[in-house]
């Protein structure tokens, strides 16, 4: 049996971290910051983002004290 | 001659300790075939280093075996320093046919974080597992620890 452990490594979120932590799944991106790291989050929702190497836009918003999670849709272009 | 020293080899190089390590019933995650999420009954401090045992058992057919596993902190976990290491002395390991040994942590500079005081937190990690049947059969089940200051 292979066991591997997915990479965890922060990326950048342009107009929303430098320090993001990202899981995609399909056409779907689930983005989480820690609230202390945000830089744009408010400019983030609604807008064209490119991260990943794709083009996403930010749908669900889901915060706690501590970490930021967004929901990111791919786009057709991206 | 040749032979015994290649033995002898083997031997000194296999990992220490590690067939030796068992894993109390309250650190065992037996995920289910019904149930999205399992939880471990046992919570963890920030600061431990403890042994995980993910079972697997009630996802196999008859006849069947595991061929890959694959594990995936959530970002919302991976964002408060949750990390199940993935190479080295604490990495995964198979313990046996159908369950895996992990070691979860909080990174250093998270274990004194508020995430983790009063109820903590719960931290979750995917596990998707391929089995060796032709075609193949997968299966994603999401486990949960709670992290909290004891």
């Amino acid at each position: 049996m292979i066991i591997t452990v997915a990479d965890t490594a922060p990326v950048e979120v342009p107009g929303l971290a430098r320090v993001a932590h990202i899981q995609i799944d399909g056409d779907k991106a689930i983005v989480a910051v820690r609230t202390a790291d945000l830089t744009g989050a408010r400019r983030v929702v609604g807008r064209k983002v490119e991260f990943m190497g794709a083009s996403w836009v930010a749908g669900a918003h889901q915060p706690t004290s501590q970490v930021q999670t967004y929901t990111f849709r791919r786009l057709a272009d991206g | 001659m040749l032979t015994i020293f290649l033995a002898l080899g083997i031997i000194a190089a296999a990992p220490s300790g590690s067939s030796d390590v068992v894993t109390p019933a309250e650190r065992v995650i037996e995920l289910s075939r019904t149930n999205g999420f399992t939880a471990a009954s046992h919570s963890v401090d920030p600061t431990d280093e403890l042994d995980f045992v993910v079972d697997l058992t009630e996802l196999l057919e008859v006849g069947e075996a595991f061929s890959s596993v694959a594990i995936a902190v959530t970002p919302t976990s991976t964002a408060l320093g949750f990390t199940i290491p993935g190479s080295g002395e604490y990495a995964p390991e198979t313990v046996t046919n159908s369950t895996i040994r992990i070691w979860p942590r909080v990174a250093l500079v998270d274990q004194a974080d508020a995430s983790w005081a009063g109820s903590g937190a719960t931290c979750r990690f995917e596990i998707t597992a391929e089995t060796d049947s032709v075609p193949p059969r997968t299966w994603q089940r999401t486990a949960q620890i709670t992290v909290m200051q004891k």
